[in-house]
């Protein structure tokens, strides 16, 4: 999981363009949207979704859990690592 | 035409330096000028460029009631990050950022969500006549009564397009250039250039344009002898002109708006008289005076 969390950090910062920001800085249990956290957006969003269907083959079934997946880095680990075949 | 001020302008350009086919733009340390780090990890180089110059250009101005841009080919590094993720995700799965900042008008829509200018705004994208069809805008709404106008032309470098451009030959005479410069402009001003009549044509012969040239001078009550210095980027206006004529494509390097570069040269010569001829590619020719 951790070795996840590291890769994913890594390819937020890379597909977000997150200049300045160092995998170091980001803690996998703050919220990624909103305050409080790296304050991503609804595009950052979509580019999410397709780091998510291009990199682990997993597509968000159910929009409605997107909320809970998109939470943090933990979580967006937790759902790929259940989800991925 | 009525003769339109300029009270102010800012430039981002190349300092003379050629980098193989490119002569690149100095660029500012854009995390000074665009501050909210949000906004600016979306904005590609070109994005980046044209809203820095625009910004730097509005300054402390109130009562923008335009803003026009110009560019020759828009945000090519973020169109051709779209177009290749195109292939390379066999037309599928296409990051929303590249597309929704490749269009042509993201430089003019970013300075005016950012300063709040809810008026007219407008992208000229005429090849090698962007720029002047921009400042045509411009003059006219300014004759129309608009109190500040806000225009300016974007350009920007990538290695796709200078190796296209190499393959069709458009390099054979300067090296490929970009940049960015912005004007703001007043129906009235205290002892600021003004731009005093703009002309544009399309596939003029070198002889037309020549006689094109002296109708122009002759138009605005002058004779050649009253040109003081001529900003040229045509071999016709070399001719005519002789020492007079200064070259202004061997500072910025050759681009669809390669004049607003030699409209801030004009803005920055203590000449009465300044005439700024140039042909794009043998394509697009145009003249612009600036008085004082």
């Amino acid at each position: 999981m951790e070795e996840l969390i590291e890769k994913l950090k890594g390819e937020l910062i890379a597909e977000l363009n997150l200049e300045e920001i160092k995998p170091a800085d980001i803690d996998a249990e703050a919220p990624l949207f909103g305050d409080g956290g790296l304050g991503l957006d609804s595009i950052d969003a979509l580019e999410i979704i397709l780091i998510l269907e291009r990199n682990y083959g997993i597509k968000i079934d159910n929009p409605a859990q997107g909320k809970e997946i998109f939470y943090s880095v933990k979580t967006l680990a937790e759902y790929i690592t259940a989800h991925q075949k | 035409m009525q003769p339109v001020f300029i009270i102010n302008s800012s430039s981002i350009a190349s300092d003379g330096t050629v980098v193989g086919l490119t002569m690149p733009a100095v660029e500012p340390d854009y995390k000074e000028i665009i501050t909210d780090a949000t906004l600016r990890r979306r904005m590609s180089r070109f994005v980046k460029m044209g809203v820095a110059c625009g910004l730097e250009c509005l300054g402390q101005t109130s009562d923008i009631d335009a803003v026009i841009t110009a560019t020759g080919l828009g945000c090519l590094s973020d169109t051709e990050k779209f177009i290749e993720s195109i292939v390379v995700n066999n037309e599928r799965l296409l990051n929303p950022t590249p597309f929704i900042q490749s269009t042509f008008n993201t430089v003019g829509g970013q300075l005016a969500l950012l300063k709040g200018i809810h008026s007219y705004n407008v992208t000229y994208v005429h090849r090698g006549l962007s720029f002047e069809s921009a400042l045509i805008d411009a003059a006219l709404l300014v004759a129309d009564g608009a109190r500040n106008v806000l225009v300016g032309a974007i350009d920007e470098i990538t290695v796709a397009s200078t190796d296209v451009q190499r393959r069709m030959g458009l390099l054979k005479n300067y090296p490929l250039g970009e940049g960015s410069q912005f004007f703001m402009l007043a129906a009235k001003a205290d002892a600021a250039p003004a731009v005093c009549d703009i002309e544009t044509h399309t596939g003029l012969i070198d002889s037309e344009f020549a006689a094109v040239i002296e109708s122009f001078v002759q138009r605005n009550n002058l004779r050649l002898g009253d040109i003081d210095c001529v900003l040229s980027g045509s071999s016709v206006a070399e001719k005519m002109f002789g020492d007079k004529a200064v070259d202004f494509k061997k500072q910025c390097g050759e681009y669809q708006t390669a004049t607003a570069f030699a409209l801030w040269k004009a803005t920055r010569m203590n000449c009465a008289n300044v005439l700024i001829v140039n042909q794009y590619q043998q394509i697009n020719q145009s003249l612009i005076l600036v008085r004082r």
